[in-house]
């Protein structure tokens, strides 16, 4: 393995892993998907290591990296996992902030909520999972994914109003 | 404040806090992703559909071999595959008063494309949710003479089949390029023994159910122009066997009844609109994404170029090419890459935004838009001797 590749690896996976991971996770339906995603996007960019290094913003180019790579397995392989059941929340996994007796309720609930929003349409799935997930502005997501931001705050409303419809629903 | 917006407020909260519930990455990942990677010394190579110079010869007289009940037995009915695939929305939806089952086989070249079943639903069977359209959904599987007797279908050919088969409804009378309703999401991918299954899901098109209602399915990712043979004297569509791909068209036995002659002649002037019936092939109609595209298209049509606007830009020596522009106060950019297919010498050039790869010369419009309306966009075109060109071009006053 010449140095410049070992390089790129070690800068992949100390410097932006966490950041890169945390996009992963937001947009796949479960940890084992996340962590494909996370290894396929950064099998890509070792194709082209130079365009990393070139690149004026890193995060933003592995984050439009990992987007392509989303987009290109959600064309393949849409839906295949969707009939799954969430998988359960890692007990390693950071504590939502309520105290214990009211964990398992709030578990649940935000358990449901990221459940729809997995459901969403891709085109909307995007947006809400860089947004929540990665706490991106509207104008970061619309130049990652391309789009004005007048359109991103439209998907977002959108994606927020179809959540509070089957919230309602549920209830 | 009003209950709505109170519920808003409160799911917007929730989704901030079940986005961090696990976005940390599990002890030990990087370490393991670290010797993956380091493992692979040699870079992983791009999944593309490759064909020996002297298949794709041959392949250029495509033969339809027969239409019918060919191998039929062989492929999943449109219910089993729901059930295969544990997905009850899915066996739902085939199990209802709307569902017609064909299981009609068609051969045309390496390929065999069997039409299982079609349905409509007033419901999105991805959300569960209902819009503002009805969706029409249709199942097809697909095989590749290569692939044959196989118990499952290695990964990278699975993966070809389903990124290079579209399948789209098509109206008796209307060109397939003018009026057609491609499949806005592929919503299921299944590979199983040795077929790959494409569950599509599109608008609802029955309002056209008087006029005779064609699927049509082609190897390549949009409706191509010569993957059908439109007779404009009657108005019927069939595969073209001239065609240098492989595709087929099934006839659908659907009830006249259900016509909204209304709603398709609206259709019909939308596409009018943006789709001037000149001949040139374009891309879909009739669903939202394609109403994304058709901006493109409509400024690629009546675009104005902005005089002193006009760029050529050189792709660097890695086969990128960035553009960037700002105009009227708003940005747009776009990377392209380009390669050269290995066994067709073809040169290809790639759309980051949509992930497809064109063969070159290519030319399309990026579309800025301002409350969902096109205001301005970039004409993008790459010649053969890979000269990059962009200029900025407006709608007309």
């Amino acid at each position: 393995m010449d140095d410049q590749r070992a390089n790129v690896i070690s800068r992949l996976t100390d410097e932006y892993g966490p950041g890169l991971y945390r996009l992963c996770r937001s947009l796949a339906y479960s940890r084992e998907e996340a962590e494909d995603l996370f290894q396929d996007t950064l099998v890509k960019v070792l194709e082209r290591p130079d365009r990393l290094e070139n690149a004026r913003q890193p995060d933003k180019f592995l984050y439009a990296v990992a987007l392509r790579q989303w987009q290109t397995r959600q064309r393949k392989f849409a839906r295949r996992r969707r009939a799954a059941p969430m998988e359960p929340l890692d007990d390693a996994m950071p504590e939502p902030s309520p105290g214990p007796e009211e964990d398992t309720i709030v578990r649940e609930e935000l358990a449901r909520v990221r459940a729809l929003a997995d459901a969403l349409p891709d085109k909307l799935r995007a947006p809400v999972a860089l947004y929540y997930g990665m706490e991106l502005s509207v104008a970061e997501i619309g130049a990652l994914l391309h789009l004005p931001a007048g359109t991103i705050k439209s998907r977002l409303h959108r994606a927020r109003a179809m959540i509070k419809e089957a919230l309602r629903r549920d209830e | 404040m009003n209950e709505t917006h109170e519920l808003e407020r409160q799911v917007d909260g929730l989704l901030r806090r079940a986005y961090e519930l696990d976005a940390v990455p599990a002890p030990g990942l990087a370490d393991r992703v670290r010797k993956a990677l380091a493992e692979a010394e040699r870079p992983r190579r791009r999944v593309r559909l490759s064909r020996p110079a002297a298949v794709a010869a041959v392949a250029a007289a495509v033969l339809l071999l027969s239409v019918g009940a060919y191998a039929a037995s062989r492929f999943l009915r449109a219910g089993e595959l729901a059930e295969v695939m544990d997905f009850p929305e899915l066996a739902e939806l085939f199990e209802g008063q709307d569902v017609i089952e064909l299981n009609q086989s068609v051969t045309a070249g390496d390929y065999t494309f069997s039409l299982r079943a079609v349905t409509r639903s007033e419901q999105d069977v991805y959300t569960s949710g209902s819009g503002d359209r009805g969706h029409f959904y249709a199942v097809v599987a697909v095989t590749r003479k290569d692939l044959e007797g196989l118990e499952e279908i290695p990964p990278r050919e699975y993966t070809e089949i389903s990124a290079d088969v579209t399948v789209t409804p098509l109206v008796k009378g209307c060109a397939p390029w003018h009026v057609n309703a491609v499949g806005d999401r592929v919503i299921l991918y299944k590979p199983y023994k040795d077929a790959a299954y494409i569950v599509t899901d599109c608008a609802d098109f029955t309002c056209f159910a008087d006029r005779g209602l064609y699927l049509g399915v082609c190897t390549g990712r949009y409706v191509r122009q010569d993957a059908f043979l439109f007779d404009e004297d009657t108005g019927e569509i069939a595969a073209n066997p001239d065609f240098q791909g492989a595709s087929a068209v099934f006839e659908l036995p659907v009830d006249p009844s259900l016509a909204d002659p209304e709603a398709a002649r609206e259709i019909v002037e939308r596409a009018d609109y943006f789709y001037p019936d000149n001949g040139v092939a374009h891309e879909p109609m009739l669903d939202e994404p394609a109403w994304a595209r058709s901006r493109r298209l409509f400024l690629l049509m009546t675009g104005e170029p902005v005089p002193g606007t006009e760029r050529t830009m050189t792709p660097d020596k890695n086969g990128a090419c960035v553009y960037e522009a700002v105009y009227d106060g708003q940005e747009v950019s776009r990377t392209f890459a380009w390669k050269q297919e290995e066994e067709t010498d073809r040169l290809m050039v790639l759309n980051e935004a949509e992930g497809d790869w064109s063969p070159v010369p290519f030319d399309e419009v990026v579309y800025v838009d301002v409350d969902a309306q096109p205001v301005w966009g970039v004409h993008l075109t790459v010649d053969e001797d890979l000269t990059f060109t962009a200029e900025i071009v407006t709608l007309p006053e």
